[in-house]
């Protein structure tokens, strides 16, 4: 079942794109994760232009992240405050990395800058779930651990604009959270992932948050996030291909039902280790994908 | 524990009606020479990306939990005048419960409180006392979530 994908420019098989769907959506069930940082990579193995992959992914993240956040909201682990802080920070963010991602598509360099990037957030993302899950392998389960003072002082919590957050009980400058924001809104843009894995630790250790409500509150601005880039990079950069959206969107929200109903018997060191191995090696695959000579040497493109 | 007095179990929740249950069972339990003992169920931690995180939020669960069975964990001596047992569990609130009082033979009576609200008396009482009441291994007491305090302690 071929179909053809209008703005990627190819025809790929439906239900492969279905297939991926659910299988990196029950991923992103399990561990809670976004998904982006393996859907991607694996739309550009498929032969989708890495910008394309990147666009089109922003889109899908609308709607993972949505239906993720529900649970979160009845359960009340939704600082609404803190989040519209972040999103301020996140808007600018997104529409410098759309620009940015735009720059990089006039120069000819976007596939390419995508793909290191990949590699080094990969490789360090995977390397230290690695190491995390091999240390509680070897330790199997010392709780002693997680019982670490929270919410130490930071110099830059200290900084003018100060605002209180009921419900995170922090009395802190905006300028965190914005910061935090903003960087996760370049990587929406840039790299088509949500930024949970390095924006849930950051508001964890740096802005000092509850950790049960940091996922709620996370998922919750990149909802937002995610979508006015989807539309900036629709708008700018017309990478954004609806119909290869709508097909992984279909496949991830069934993927994600079965991943987070299965969690609790499934999660484990051992899972959390399989799925480091797989995110070291999409790096590697990408890494020897930049480096190896290529088959056809030369490629010709319309540098817009 | 010896069988030969009265445990009243009170499952934790954040609904109005487990303050009367809860007074209810104290009652009952100084009335009747038994004591209560009190059920908090932690939910589980959602999947995390990152150990450290998932501890993290393990532990302030864990926290809270102690809190919370601290301060009903007062009031309870306050109205029973015995020390109260505290049961800590992490899972699915229903099946924790029905998993406790399978497991602790002292348990004798579950006493549950009953929401007052149009959307019925509350997920916990529909079910156990619904579908898997007549499978469980000891009674159920409902107290109705309206009865004020001079009413309870006539009842009691």
């Amino acid at each position: 079942m071929q179909v053809y994908l209008p703005i990627a420019e190819m025809s790929i098989n439906v239900l492969v794109l279905l297939a991926l769907g659910g299988g990196v959506g029950f991923i992103s069930g399990l561990f809670g994760i976004g998904g982006g940082f393996l859907m991607t990579p694996i739309l550009i193995f498929l032969g989708v232009p890495p910008a394309v992959a990147v666009g089109t992914q922003a889109n899908q993240l609308v709607g993972a992240s949505l239906s993720g956040v529900l649970g979160h909201w009845q359960r009340g682990g939704v600082d609404p405050r803190m989040a519209g802080v972040m999103l301020g920070g996140g808007v600018i963010g997104s529409g410098l990395g759309v620009w940015i991602f735009g720059l990089l598509q006039r120069l000819g360099q976007i596939d390419t800058a995508i793909s290191i990037l990949y590699v080094l957030v990969l490789g360090s993302v995977g390397g230290l779930m690695l190491i995390e899950s091999l240390k509680a392998y070897r330790a199997a389960r010392n709780p002693s651990l997680a019982l670490r003072r929270l919410h130490q002082h930071l110099w830059m919590h200290g900084l003018p604009w100060k605002m209180k957050f009921p419900k995170s009980r922090l009395y802190i400058s905006v300028f965190v959270p914005i910061t935090i924001g903003f960087l996760g809104g370049l990587i929406v843009a840039i790299m088509g992932v949500g930024g949970g894995f390095f924006m849930i630790p950051a508001m964890v250790y740096i802005v000092g948050m509850p950790p049960s409500v940091v996922a709620g509150t996370s998922l919750f601005q990149i909802i937002f996030v995610t979508a006015i880039t989807a539309l900036l990079q629709a708008v700018t950069n017309q990478t954004v291909d609806v119909f290869l959206a709508l097909l992984l969107l279909l496949g991830g929200i069934v993927g994600t039902q079965f991943g987070v109903r299965f969690g609790v018997k499934l999660r484990g060191e051992q899972s959390r280790m399989l799925m480091a191995l797989l995110i070291l090696a999409v790096a590697v695959k990408l890494f020897f994908d930049l480096t190896l000579t290529p088959t056809d040497l030369f490629s010709l493109e319309v540098v817009r | 524990m010896p069988h030969d007095h009265r445990v009243f179990l009170v499952v934790v929740d954040d609904s109005p009606e487990l303050n009367t249950a809860l007074h209810f069972a104290c009652l009952r339990a100084r009335h009747t020479g038994g004591h209560v003992a009190l059920l908090y169920v932690i939910e589980p931690v959602d999947g995390q990306q990152w150990l450290s995180i998932e501890h993290l939020i393990r532990a302030e669960k864990r926290e809270q939990a102690e809190q919370t069975l601290q301060r009903l964990g007062g009031e309870a001596i306050d109205w029973s005048g015995q020390i109260p047992a505290l049961y800590v569990r992490e899972g699915d609130r229903r099946e924790e419960l029905l998993r406790l009082i399978e497991e602790d033979d002292s348990i004798s009576i579950l006493v549950l409180g009953a929401g007052t609200g149009s959307e019925g008396p509350g997920p916990l009482v529909s079910h156990v006392a619904g579908r898997v009441a007549g499978r469980l291994r000891i009674p159920i007491t409902i107290v109705p979530g309206a009865l004020t305090d001079s009413q309870l302690s006539l009842l009691a």
